[in-house]
């Protein structure tokens, strides 16, 4: 278990180098640079300052030299980089960023777990009933139906429509306040927990299927233990192996956001930060972004395939 | 075999009943809602002739680009040739030489319509045929056959914007007064050509990275499994934004994007599968017999290995339908007066109190997506009924 879990890390920094350096190609290929940002709103600047801007970035730099640079930075100096956009340090942009996405994402996941779960053993226990039927076409529905839309029905609806509830931002201006907060909250998680309680209760309600029809839940049963507790201590256990790979695969997700769910909600999460960064050409928060997107899609594989493992001893990892 | 599994399912079989109404509207679209007229027989005086003949031509078909042309020339041509062949079965038990002489006679069928295509050349015709439609003089036999809808989804019309639906605009105008069931039905075209284009990138590269991972394994399979695991590190819409951001905004950008950020589910699994069967007697009998590797790979252990990358790709059309909506959704899609799914959602969002901008193209795009869903799993449920959720 140990000898694998290090050499999977290695392998991980492997695949980040790899990742980081197509990011930085990639990035440079964009149009549109540092320097052209601060010089576009100055008129009068002469050609031997942004030559010696230039210099002072390492936009002059050789790809390889530019990548070296870049990574003793951050590495060596424990220096993110400065956004020219926002004008901040990166660390100073992203912190509120990550903040937010986790509030939102944190809680539609958890959300999303307390009622997939349950809603998936129930209607494993009761295939063919009408609760079945109707969750499965909740579930269809769910996965077929483009969030974006559904978000814009949702705004519709409820804010424009009805004024319920706020259609945009994280707070009243202003209001600082949890109720505030909660009740900008609800909308984007609705849209989020829909997608997410689809996937997650047509797993669990297969793989409930699969185990109540295991010949040891028949002889749990056959001796005489309460189907309550065969469903919640033999079959249950076996049933949730999946579903924490899946849950552990969807971490991520957490962190990068909803990209689009913020962007119709103008929550001001990791998602929106990413795509102002990379509309804006403002590199060096985008990098970093990715990176850390990257390092928590590994690490939470990584940590899907030794949950799987703690949670059913018959699988070995070499 | 598969079909007959496939078409037991009941909700499988609406769901591809579904995609091919949506084909069938996609290549009808041109003479189901256009303002140019289908047929036109009209007088005309050739240089130097003293009195006019009536000529016919058939505007909407001279409109339509030229891929677009080509496949429902195409289709149609299948059409024939299939319907061809069952009466000539139903004549004798065995028509016309065999199944090569077939597969020639196909082949230059579909030569033969596409030679004349792709020699044409494109004309800009800015004839205003509504005008000329009401000039033409019917006693002497001039005529017009218009579509039944008749907007061109390109037609701006400044005196009609944002009108909710009604009998002359059925789902009402956008906010330059384009007939939105025109644009929805021209955009179902673009959706599907998406789709399918995006979904054959991803399988050929797919297909090829896998086969090769699962087939040599070892430094290879480490090699090219580390690039799978590169590629799905990245959330793909952002890689989607991060390319589309540099390109040039256009369709087949969109396609070949998709397709490339799109293609890691399929060679995970073509690599599990090769990885499976490399081992098994008849891969060692064909290397026996001197098969090449690549004779090896694509004709023997393929066949065997494609079933669940088949599935993925059903899936992955309706991925990628969703995929190119999202991204014209944000901005970063095809230029805004192609009329697109997402590129109507686009308009609607930045003026969301005209509900019915909303509304109906995200219901085409849910309908469509939702089809190809159940069409995948009814795949999936026929292939391995294992599978089975």
């Amino acid at each position: 278990m140990r000898s694998f879990i290090l050499r999977r890390l290695l392998q991980t920094i492997v695949v980040l180098f790899v990742l980081s350096l197509a990011l930085r190609a990639i990035m440079d290929a964009m149009p549109g640079n540092l320097v052209e940002m601060m010089i576009t709103s100055r008129p009068g600047v002469k050609p031997e300052d942004v030559s010696r801007l230039r210099k002072q970035y390492g936009l002059d730099d050789s790809f390889p030299v530019a990548y070296a640079k870049w990574v003793r930075m951050i590495v060596v100096d424990r220096d993110l980089g400065y956004s020219m956009y926002y004008k901040q340090p990166v660390s100073q942009v992203l912190g509120p960023r990550l903040a937010a996405s986790v509030k939102l994402m944190g809680i539609s996941f958890l959300v999303s777990l307390a009622i997939a779960i349950p809603l998936g053993i129930y209607v494993a226990l009761r295939q063919y009933s009408i609760a079945d039927y109707l969750t499965n076409a909740f579930a269809f529905a769910g996965i077929s139906i483009p969030s974006f839309w559904l978000g814009l029905m949702m705004m519709y609806l409820f804010s424009v429509r009805l004024h319920w509830l706020p259609p945009d931002k994280m707070h009243t201006p202003g209001d600082e306040s949890l109720g505030d907060l909660l009740q900008h909250l609800i909308l984007p998680s609705l849209v989020l927990c829909v997608q997410e309680i689809a996937t997650w209760v047509r797993y669990m309600r297969a793989s409930m299927l699969e185990v109540i029809q295991e010949d040891y839940v028949r002889t749990a049963r056959a001796k005489g233990v309460s189907p309550g507790r065969v469903v919640w201590k033999h079959a249950l256990r076996n049933a949730l192996i999946p579903i924490i790979t899946l849950v552990a695969l969807s971490i991520p997700g957490v962190l990068s956001g909803a990209i689009i769910t913020e962007s119709i909600f103008s929550w001001p999460g990791m998602g929106q930060l990413l795509y102002k960064s990379v509309v804006n050409s403002d590199t060096p928060v985008a990098m970093i972004s990715f990176l850390l997107i990257a390092v928590v899609t590994l690490l939470s594989n990584l940590l899907a395939d030794v949950l799987y493992a703690v949670a059913d001893p018959r699988i070995r990892l070499t | 075999m598969v079909w007959r599994q496939f078409r037991k399912n009941r909700l499988a079989m609406s769901g591809l009943g579904v995609v091919l109404l949506l084909a069938t509207l996609a290549l009808g679209s041109s003479y189901l809602a256009n303002d140019r007229p289908i047929l036109l027989r009209k007088l005309v005086k050739a240089p130097g002739a003293t009195a006019a003949t009536l000529r016919v031509s058939f505007p909407a078909w001279d409109s339509c680009p030229k891929p677009e042309r080509l496949a429902q020339a195409w289709v149609l041509a299948l059409g024939c040739f299939w319907l061809g062949r069952r009466i000539a079965r139903r004549v004798s038990a065995r028509p016309l030489g065999g199944p090569a002489a077939a597969r020639i006679a196909l082949g230059l069928l579909l030569a033969g319509v596409a030679v004349p295509i792709l020699w044409s050349k494109d004309r800009l015709d800015t004839t205003d045929y509504p005008r000329l439609a009401t000039k033409l003089k019917a006693e002497q036999g001039e005529f017009a056959l218009f579509p039944p809808i008749r907007y061109s989804p390109y037609g701006t019309d400044l005196d009609s914007i944002y009108q909710t639906w009604s009998r002359t605009h059925w789902l009402g105008t956008d906010n330059v007064g384009r007939d939105l069931f025109t644009r929805i039905l021209h955009g179902t075209k673009i959706s599907l050509c998406i789709g399918l284009v995006a979904v054959a990138i991803e399988l050929l590269i797919g297909i090829t990275l896998g086969a090769l991972a699962g087939y040599f394994a070892r430094g290879v399979d480490l090699v090219i499994s580390r690039i799978i695991e590169v590629f799905m590190c990245f959330p793909t819409m952002f890689l989607l934004i991060t390319i589309v951001a540099f390109l040039p905004r256009n369709i087949f950008v969109i396609m070949a994007v998709i397709g490339i950020t799109g293609w890691t589910p399929v060679a995970r699994l073509i690599r599990g599968e090769f990885l499976k069967v490399r081992k098994q007697d008849y891969v060692a009998a064909a290397q026996a017999l001197g098969a090449s590797h690549l004779r090896t790979m694509f004709r023997h252990i393929l066949p065997n290995a494609i079933a669940p990358a088949l599935v993925s790709a059903t899936f992955g059309i309706a991925g990628a339908i969703l995929a190119e909506s999202t991204l014209t959704f944000l901005g970063f899609g095809v230029d805004p007066s192609t009329p697109t799914w997402g590129e109507a959602l686009h308009e609607a969002w930045e003026n969301y109190r005209n509900w019915w901008l909303a509304v109906f193209p995200g219901l085409a795009i849910f309908i469509t997506v939702t089809a190809y869903n159940l069409v995948g799993e009814g795949l999936r449920d026929a292939i391995d009924p294992r599978l089975k959720t």
